[in-house]
């Protein structure tokens, strides 16, 4: 692990010196030593507007706790778990509350406040109060917004996934049962049998006119818009398992307790699932998609404070490269110098060898 | 960063020190502000009213003002630790004026100070009343992020008067030291010091590495948590170092402020004439106009032109906004959509608006002052003058005639001054120069602030030419003809090859010239300095490293600075600040170098405060 050092807290840091202690040490030695009495002046009285004032201000944050509470409360979009009776009994009472805050506003505002720095200061109080009032407003009304943005688009899920679920289940008002609706035309449907099939051929390609005397199978089928038409026919062809036990065996469509019997058998537990399976699914869904966020959260952490380890090496090699960089560069002028140096004595030496060369040459001829 | 961090700092004291938003929320949040004078020039550039507004600040007033008992208010007040001060503060505690004190003083209160506000509130009975006491070293004044000055008063006359005490010296230096002192407290660096030896400088600088070591051996908790990896460079220059950057005319937008509206504080305050007589209009150039930001160091030509150009295009927006007013209602839904963004845009653009008309403003008054003085004319020829280019015929014939009556005396004396300054160019004979005195002696200039640069050139005159020897040999004997031939021919299509030729309504009949990019002597050394490499520059300047103690030196480094503070002991403006300002542009990497200076003087201030000095 790499010596990883938190950015310093801007606010922690204090570059002033608290004197406060050492001058009540002071007064207090100053006190033993003239033998007066601590605090003996009382503290100054407050004014009916200082106070009325005071009060407005304590109730303005309770206000704006709550609204902040409420803006809390409805941004959190969960859909199983509503808090719609608390949200409603906070936002009436913050109704209340602002009314009851703006009158006492206007009633201070209206209040005699003589004196010629007290006014302008009252003033400011009073504005600064009504800024505060206008925001905290602001802010509820964007709550209240948002909070009915949201209802009614939960209206607006609520009813699509109810469109869904009719459409996914052959039989759409789950709460009454389709089979009565079955029944009066029941002593037709076997003479038509010979008809029935062929329009149940003709469903299954997708085309042809709507009888009205089909059977409530076929017309539940037909009263869906067309665009949901293969949707349906699929689903009524999975649901009976074999698209056969349809128009394949035409002895047990025949009788009605027959095709009663086949479609309870085969629906009755499907319709069952079918309401208790897209919730389930759904949370499924919710909570896996939670704890790959989280993952994703962690892994965002986690690569967030390898960068800023990171941003500190390179920092530390940023230096440490300046020095390297000087330091070669006092290198090359020392060797520079060397050489300057080296340079010189070259000279130097080959005149001396030169010279002695010549003495001996001198020497060499004088003497022979 | 300057700005920021003491801005944080005053914050927290409007705040009562309070740590967290949890104790706050106890008592309502008014409090009363009471400032002496300079504590006022410390805040002003910091907060507006609306930010006090913001902090619960109902009231400010000043400490010696009368006051009036707000007893249910406790009240925050940001003053000196003088004695008048603390008598003050004595009587309004006895006065029972508010309901609690928090005291700061700045810079740091003495113990003997302590001690005698004790005796003075415990007295009256009053002494529980006081609920803080806190020295708040914030003594320096952050006019922007890189840019602060000490506000200190009369100090240039105090160092360079010839008949000043010692004492008098020793007490300019000491509230240097201590400003100083505060402004590095707040960046929260322990810097490394150079100096020149000689001069206010050294003195400073040998005070500040004393008070520093100290203050680091006594209290290091006021340095710890500063979390700078690398130490900032901090160079003291004495004025004399670069005198002419105070007389020099100048053509950014910022100095032009400073030099021709009196810039104070990021205000400046045009005398508007409307119906009903002359009008006062103060504007606040702060760092969030953008505008400003942008142009402070653009030529002026430059800026006149971009607010023509903003003018324009905020036309263009309110005509869009005027012709979707009248389109054919279609659709309803479509329509309030189109109301609902017009609004949103409306504030922003009224906002703009009024940027652009303040900077309108401005740039009006100035190009008024700019054509009535031909101070472009001026700008041109003090460039070239002490750039050391030598001048051509025409520039000649033009400086010889603003000598003889271009601008005002103060122009001329200014110009005249830069010509003793610069003599090395022989762009004037030296009795023309005599008849401009005698002409300005005539007309009844003040003319001690020549007598007192011919003073201090006698003095300066080695450094000058070691310094004129050095620069020669770089440029090379044999390429500087070349060279200046070449700045002719640009000085004749306009000075500066690569001006832009703008065309403005606005700037029309004014040269097209561009703000000096010229090295200063102080961007000189201090890009020497920062390098950090063995040189004359270098060696010239005295090291002093706080942290090292008298037993232990650390080694010296020698990598070069990423941070450096300038500080000039003496008067500084906006020229100087925009050079630096600009060689930190210059300089590739992230180079953070702020300037400071004893007092911010505009070049007239600046000639007065000579003239006491000679």
């Amino acid at each position: 692990m790499l010596p990883y050092r938190k950015p310093p807290e801007r606010r922690a840091i204090c570059r002033n010196m608290d004197r406060t202690k050492l001058f009540f040490s002071i007064a207090e030695a100053q006190c033993s030593a003239l033998g007066l009495r601590p605090a003996a002046q009382p503290r100054p009285e407050k004014t009916p507007f200082g106070r009325a004032a005071a009060g407005l201000w304590l109730a303005m944050q309770a206000m704006e706790a709550r609204v902040d509470r409420i803006g809390r409360l409805v941004s959190k979009s969960s859909l199983f778990d509503d808090p719609a009776a608390e949200i409603a009994e906070a936002i009436s009472l913050v109704r209340q509350e602002m009314g009851s805050i703006g009158a006492h506003l206007e009633a201070l505002a209206g209040s005699p406040r003589p004196g010629r720095q007290f006014h302008p200061h009252s003033e400011a109080v009073l504005a600064w109060l009504q800024g505060r009032l206008n925001s905290a407003t602001a802010a509820f009304k964007a709550a209240v917004k948002q909070r009915e943005a949201m209802l009614t688009a939960k209206e607006e899920r609520t009813a699509k996934l109810s469109a869904i679920s009719a459409t996914a289940s052959p039989f759409p008002r789950p709460a009454a049962s389709p089979f009565p609706a079955l029944a009066p035309s029941t002593p037709a449907s076997g003479a038509r049998l010979p008809k029935q099939s062929q329009l149940v051929r003709n469903r299954r390609t997708g085309q042809g006119p709507v009888p009205p005397e089909c059977s409530a199978l076929t017309r539940e089928a037909y009263s869906s818009p067309p665009a949901k038409m293969e949707h349906t026919i699929d689903m009524s062809a999975l649901g009976n398992g074999s698209p056969h036990s349809l128009c394949g065996s035409p002895d047990e469509l025949t009788t009605p307790q027959a095709l009663d019997r086949t479609q309870r058998q085969i629906w009755t537990p499907r319709r069952a699932t079918q309401q208790v399976m897209p919730e389930k699914l759904r949370a499924q869904e919710v909570s896996k998609m939670q704890s790959t966020l989280s993952e994703v959260t962690k892994l965002f952490d986690q690569f967030g404070s390898i960068v800023a380890q990171q941003g500190e090496m390179i920092e530390r090699i940023d230096a440490n490269a300046d020095v390297t960089l000087g330091n070669v560069d006092e290198a090359h002028t020392q060797i520079l110098k060397y050489r300057s140096y080296i340079s010189g004595n070259r000279g130097l030496i080959i005149k001396t060898f030169v010279v002695l060369w010549a003495i001996i040459l001198v020497y060499g001829f004088v003497s022979r | 960063m300057l700005r920021t961090e003491q801005l944080r700092a005053v914050e927290r004291m409007l705040d009562l020190h309070l740590p967290s938003s949890a104790e706050r929320s106890y008592a309502p949040p008014w409090k009363v502000l009471v400032y002496d004078a300079r504590c006022r020039e410390i805040l002003s550039p910091l907060l507006t009213l609306g930010d006090l507004r913001k902090r619960g600040i109902t009231l400010h007033l000043l400490l010696d003002s009368a006051r009036d008992p707000l007893p249910d208010v406790p009240a925050v007040y940001f003053v000196a630790p003088s004695a008048a001060n603390l008598r003050l503060i004595g009587a309004d505690v006895a006065r029972r004026l508010y309901e609690a004190y928090h005291l700061n003083f700045t810079p740091s209160a003495p113990r003997a100070a302590l001690e005698e506000l004790a005796a003075l509130t415990l007295q009256s009975g009053g002494a529980g009343h006081v609920r803080s006491v806190v020295d708040q070293l914030l003594d320096f004044v952050a006019l922007d992020e890189d840019f602060f000055s000490l506000a200190l008063r009369g100090d240039f006359a105090a160092l360079h008067a010839p008949r000043s005490t010692d004492a008098a010296v020793e007490a300019a230096v000491e509230r240097m030291v201590e400003g100083l002192f505060c402004a590095l407290v707040t960046l929260g660096a322990v810097p490394i010091l150079r100096f020149r030896r000689g001069g206010a400088a050294q003195m400073v600088g040998e005070r500040l590495g004393a008070r520093l070591h100290e203050q680091l051996r006594e209290h290091p908790a006021l340095f710890a948590e500063g979390g700078a990896l690398v130490r900032p460079l901090l160079l003291l220059a004495d004025r004399s170092l670069d005198v002419a950057a105070m007389l020099q005319h100048s053509w950014s937008y910022a100095a032009l402020c400073h030099d021709l509206l009196d810039m104070h504080l990021n205000k400046v305050s045009i005398v508007e004439k409307t119906d009903q007589g002359p009008r006062q209009r103060t504007y606040d150039l702060q760092r969030s106009d953008s505008f400003w930001s942008e142009h402070m160091g653009a030529a002026f030509q430059l800026v006149a032109a971009d607010v023509d150009k903003e003018l324009s295009e905020y036309r263009a927006a309110m005509d869009e906004i005027n012709r979707g007013g009248k389109q054919e209602v279609t659709d309803v839904n479509e329509t309030t959509r189109a109301l609902a963004s017009t609004l949103d845009a409306l504030p922003e653009l009224q906002e703009k608006k009024r940027v652009i008309d303040a900077h309108m403003n401005i740039a009006t008054e100035l190009l008024g002052h700019i054509k009535s003085r031909s101070l472009d004319s001026y700008y041109a020829i003090e460039e070239g003058l002490i750039d050391g280019r030598s001048l051509s015929k025409e520039d000649k014939a033009t400086l010889v005639q603003l000598l003889e009556g271009g601008g005002t005396a103060e122009d001329r004396l200014r110009l005249l001054l830069l010509l003793h300054l610069h003599p090395d160019g022989h762009a004037v004979s030296k009795e023309e120069m005599q008849k401009a005195e005698a002409a300005l002696q005539a007309a009844g200039t003040d003319l001690r602030p020549l007598a007192w640069l011919r003073g201090v050139q006698q003095i300066n005159e080695m450094q000058v030419s070691a310094l004129q020897s050095q620069r020669s040999a770089e440029v090379g004997a044999g390429g500087l003809g070349v060279f200046s031939k070449a700045m002719k021919l640009a000085d004749h299509v306009g000075v500066g090859s690569n001006a832009r030729w703008v065309t403005s309504a606005l700037a029309a009949g004014v040269k097209q010239l561009l703000p000096s990019r010229r090295a200063t002597p102080l961007t000189r050394a201090l890009a020497a300095l920062m390098e950090n490499k063995p040189s004359a520059d270098d060696d010239a300047y005295a090291w002093i490293d706080p942290k090292a103690s008298a037993s232990h030196a650390p080694p010296r480094s020698r990598a070069p600075f990423t941070q450096a503070v300038v500080f000039v002991a003496g008067p500084g403006n906006y020229l100087e600040y925009l050079s630096v300002r600009h060689q930190l542009a210059a300089a590739a990497g992230g180079k953070k170098i702020a300037y400071g200076c004893a007092e911010v003087l505009t070049p007239r201030q600046f000639l007065d405060a000579v003239a006491q000095c000679a």
